[in-house]
């Protein structure tokens, strides 16, 4: 870990709140990008990168310093954007898949990242929030399952099953909506 | 084509993709003072426990005192009874 991670850590259990806004600062690049796979939506993806922060800052007692800072407010981020997600299907928030005949047809290397993200993301959004989760952190943070596991605080052997599953889910609702056709990856 | 091996390459390019940026901090540092438990001055408390202790103080002497003049009320219905000549 950083040392000046820990010096700011310390300062703010002295009640430097000031030392925490750094903190937050430094590592707001990284969770942003994290929260952004749970909401694409610019506003919502604010709140939950301050939900992040706030859960954060009084959780820090709890920090040890036994693992790098980043991958602490990572697990309580992943826990955040979770809760969101179940929070949001609670509600009956169904976010339609996109609608699929927008994609402009491209070559598999020429499709634009953001758009690529917004299919994934939509096709994910179909999932139950755990399912999602798991393709989730998979495809985008390139976690394998033991680091799923100990995220979410899951047993290893469940989130291989979940994987398994939610990949099988996702495979289905990609070709009952001819993704690849609409792609144009099938000629 | 397989499926999954496409929904793999899409998560790779997704991974690219710009993310938005934002400057939270100010707002994460007004919820956190916003949320902050107030810190209950330890003075007030003290102030309050002896007063307490004072009132139970004086309370407890005089239930004391009271409670030698106390007398069992069965004592009340026995009495006259044991005046009364049998025979």
């Amino acid at each position: 870990m950083k040392n000046n991670d820990w010096d700011h850590i310390q300062a703010c259990l002295n009640g430097d709140e000031q030392a925490y806004g750094l903190l937050v600062r430094r590592y707001e690049p990284q969770i942003t990008r994290l929260m952004w796979r749970f909401t694409r939506d610019r506003s919502a993806c604010e709140r939950l990168v301050q939900d992040v922060f706030v859960e954060a800052y009084f959780s820090l007692k709890s920090y040890q310093g036994r693992a790098p800072f980043i991958k602490w407010l990572g697990k309580i981020a992943t826990r955040v954007g979770y809760r969101f997600w179940k929070e949001r299907r609670q509600d009956k928030v169904n976010v339609p898949l996109m609608n699929l005949d927008t994609i402009e047809k491209a070559e598999q290397n020429s499709i634009e990242p953001f758009e690529a993200a917004e299919v994934l993301q939509s096709l994910l959004g179909c999932l139950l929030p755990a399912d999602r989760l798991v393709l989730t952190l998979m495809y985008f943070e390139q976690c394998d399952t033991s680091e799923i596991a100990q995220r979410m605080g899951w047993s290893r052997a469940a989130v291989k099953m979940r994987a398994y599953r939610a990949r099988k889910k996702i495979k289905d609702i990609a070709e009952r909506e001819h993704l690849l056709e609409k792609l144009g990856w099938i000629r | 084509m397989d499926t999954l091996k496409a929904i793999e390459q899409l998560a790779q390019k997704a991974c690219n993709e710009t993310v938005p940026c934002f400057d939270v901090s100010n707002e994460v540092l007004a919820r956190i003072k916003c949320g902050k438990p107030e810190i209950i001055s330890f003075i007030p408390l003290e102030l309050f426990a002896g007063i307490s202790v004072a009132a139970a103080s004086v309370v407890a002497f005089l239930s004391v005192n009271a409670w030698h003049y106390i007398t069992n009320p069965l004592v009340e219905l026995l009495a006259p009874l044991t005046e009364i000549p049998l025979w």
